[in-house]
């Protein structure tokens, strides 16, 4: 997932929490072809709301956090999902920091995100 | 040449170099001079027992599945990452309900966190399914080991 997206290696923690995500909703040989979430909860999974790791999005700014002539959306890249919350955790592009939104437009067939590369605050170590 | 046919296979076997009883019986096809009348097949070398002797094999057919949620978890730790994340974890570790195969991950920044995030683990999946972990099963590591741990699980009866 890393090399697919030409992301750094510095987010394989996001990639382990998400591989195991997905993992547990993909069916297994040793369920008969079930899913472990589905086994776990006994209910019958949706997979809806999955999303290209690492693919560019737009998150939504809430209008009380903006003014009028200000752009309603930053970039972001899709780095995972959150437990417990339908939201999704996504980095900004400008300041490298994890936010959560539900609001979240998805560009997934585009190639590697701009910007995520360039200083990266943890690349100069 | 011996007296009886077993001491003739035990005197071969000798001679041989403490050959095994498989080769033993091909060899004596192959070649001439070995006229041995009878071989056998239950013949004790008590040299052979005690340097040969190896482990017995662990069974493959009778792989343990669990036959509820919680009843076996499997766990390792995976780590140490040669880099750091974001969050500064360089380890993770994975425990693994055998019945539904579902994974949970914990990121670790020391390897000592274990601890703390199997006690973690053990009250959400408690909770969320309301069975109780009955085996955990683990490649007994260092971190695995400690005392603390393992008091803990003699307390819980794991």
């Amino acid at each position: 997932m890393i090399r697919a997206q030409g992301l750094e290696l510095e987010f394989w923690a996001k990639v382990v929490n998400t591989t195991v995500y997905i993992k547990n909703r993909c069916p297994t040989k040793a369920l008969d072809s079930k899913a472990p979430q589905e086994t776990w909860t006994r209910t019958k999974l949706n997979v809806s709301h999955l999303r290209v790791f690492g693919c560019k999005t737009y998150a939504h700014i809430l209008d009380e956090k903006k003014s009028k002539l200000e752009s309603k959306s930053i970039p972001c890249v899709f780095l995972g999902y959150c437990e417990g919350t339908k939201a999704y955790r996504l980095m900004c592009v400008e300041t490298k920091r994890i936010i959560k939104s539900r609001n979240v437009v998805f560009l997934e067939g585009t190639e590697e995100v701009e910007g995520v590369h360039d200083n990266h605050p943890l690349q100069s170590k | 040449m011996a007296k009886s046919s077993n001491e003739g296979a035990t005197l071969w076997h000798q001679r041989l170099s403490h050959l095994n009883m498989a080769s033993f019986l091909k060899l004596e096809k192959m070649v001439n001079g070995m006229n041995l009348k009878e071989v056998s097949m239950h013949h004790v070398c008590e040299a052979n027992i005690e340097s040969k002797h190896q482990r017995t094999s662990f069974p493959k057919d009778e792989a343990t599945k669990a036959s509820k949620l919680l009843e076996l978890v499997h766990n390792d730790v995976c780590g140490l990452m040669k880099t750091t994340s974001h969050g500064g974890a360089r380890y993770f570790v994975t425990f693994i309900d055998d019945f539904s195969r579902k994974t949970h991950v914990y990121l670790l920044k020391a390897e000592g966190e274990v601890f703390d995030k199997f006690k973690a683990y053990k009250a959400l999946v408690e909770n969320q399914t309301g069975m109780k972990i009955k085996t955990l099963q683990s490649d007994n590591g260092g971190k695995f080991a400690s005392k603390k741990f393992n008091d803990f699980l003699h307390e819980c009866g794991i």
